[in-house]
């Protein structure tokens, strides 16, 4: 059973910690690397005529693709930003988005995270610690492209 | 009319199945090279297994969304997949094959849309549920 506990001030400070804004361009290639990888062949991540066809400026990206941005080093402005001083190994427990427009190859998507909740579980492999990030994703028009919330689980 | 409004889906209707699989130690190298997670848990056993996530590797729950929404998109287009909220309930090794499957609970109409609220999950090949959630959906317009 789950029984609450303090956390250290180092750990509870982080809740509401915000990044830095990320900002990435998306071209094609990374479009459709991503769409192979997850082995989905659906022509609007691939071909620019028939997603022009459709009305996009250019392909459009898998909804998951969101997940790439931030995540490559040179793009992190921080990266003891989020760092957390709690167990071996972290787990990506849960994940959550709202799409409001498709990222498009020429975008230039700008992400801001932050963290909006932290809390300790007793579970039956042990005490875990539990951390909800917020992700805003905006592109070069300004329009709100997407919401993520994920929750990673370390323990 | 009722069916009308709502495209001839109603609450029950089963999402066409889609099966992914087996999935290889290459896909999670391309997954890992697409998506800039190269967590070791995911690429080297000895890590894994050092990490109490073993014997194997284990795959990206961030795969396994791409797989879940692929269904999704498969069914209802791209832009018409509003909110998706997934959680990984086992974990994925390399050899197991997926089989995404989907439920609608509700259809709603609001204005001229008409939007779907489906159960989704995954299950591996011994019936295990590796993923379980929630998706809201626009349902597209039939042609003609």
């Amino acid at each position: 059973m789950s029984e609450a506990t303090a956390l250290p001030e180092e750990i509870q400070s982080l809740i509401g910690r915000e990044s830095p804004p990320v900002t990435v361009v998306v071209d094609t290639e990374q479009i459709r690397r991503f769409a192979d990888a997850i082995g989905d062949p659906n022509p609007l991540y691939y071909d620019e005529e028939y997603a022009r066809s459709k009305g996009f400026r250019s392909i459009i990206a898998p909804p998951t693709f969101l997940t790439t941005i931030g995540r490559w080093p040179w793009q992190r402005r921080d990266e003891t930003l989020f760092r957390i001083p709690y167990g071996r190994v972290a787990i990506h427990g849960e994940q959550e988005y709202e799409w409001f427009v498709p990222v498009q190859a020429g975008d230039t998507i700008t992400m801001t995270s932050r963290i909006v909740d932290i809390y300790e579980k007793t579970g039956r492999t042990g005490r875990m610690l539990f951390v909800v990030t917020e992700s805003r994703y905006t592109n070069q028009l300004g329009e709100l492209v997407a919401i993520g919330r994920s929750t990673g689980i370390r323990r | 009319m009722v069916e009308q409004q709502t495209y001839g889906i109603q609450p029950g209707y089963e999402i066409p199945t889609l099966t992914k699989g087996p999935v290889t130690r290459v896909q999670l190298a391309k997954y890992a090279g697409a998506s800039g997670d190269f967590n070791p848990i995911h690429l080297d056993d000895e890590i894994a297994q050092q990490s109490g996530v073993g014997p194997t590797v284990i795959a990206h729950g961030m795969l396994s969304m791409a797989f879940i929404a692929q269904m999704l998109t498969d069914w209802v287009g791209p832009t018409n997949l509003r909110r998706l909220s997934v959680r990984f309930t086992a974990m994925v090794r390399p050899g197991d094959v997926l089989t995404c499957r989907g439920r609608v609970e509700q259809v709603r109409t609001e204005g001229e849309r008409v939007q779907a609220d489906c159960e989704v999950w995954i299950d591996n090949q011994r019936g295990e549920r590796v993923l379980t959630g929630r998706a809201f959906v626009d349902l597209p317009r039939r042609e003609g």
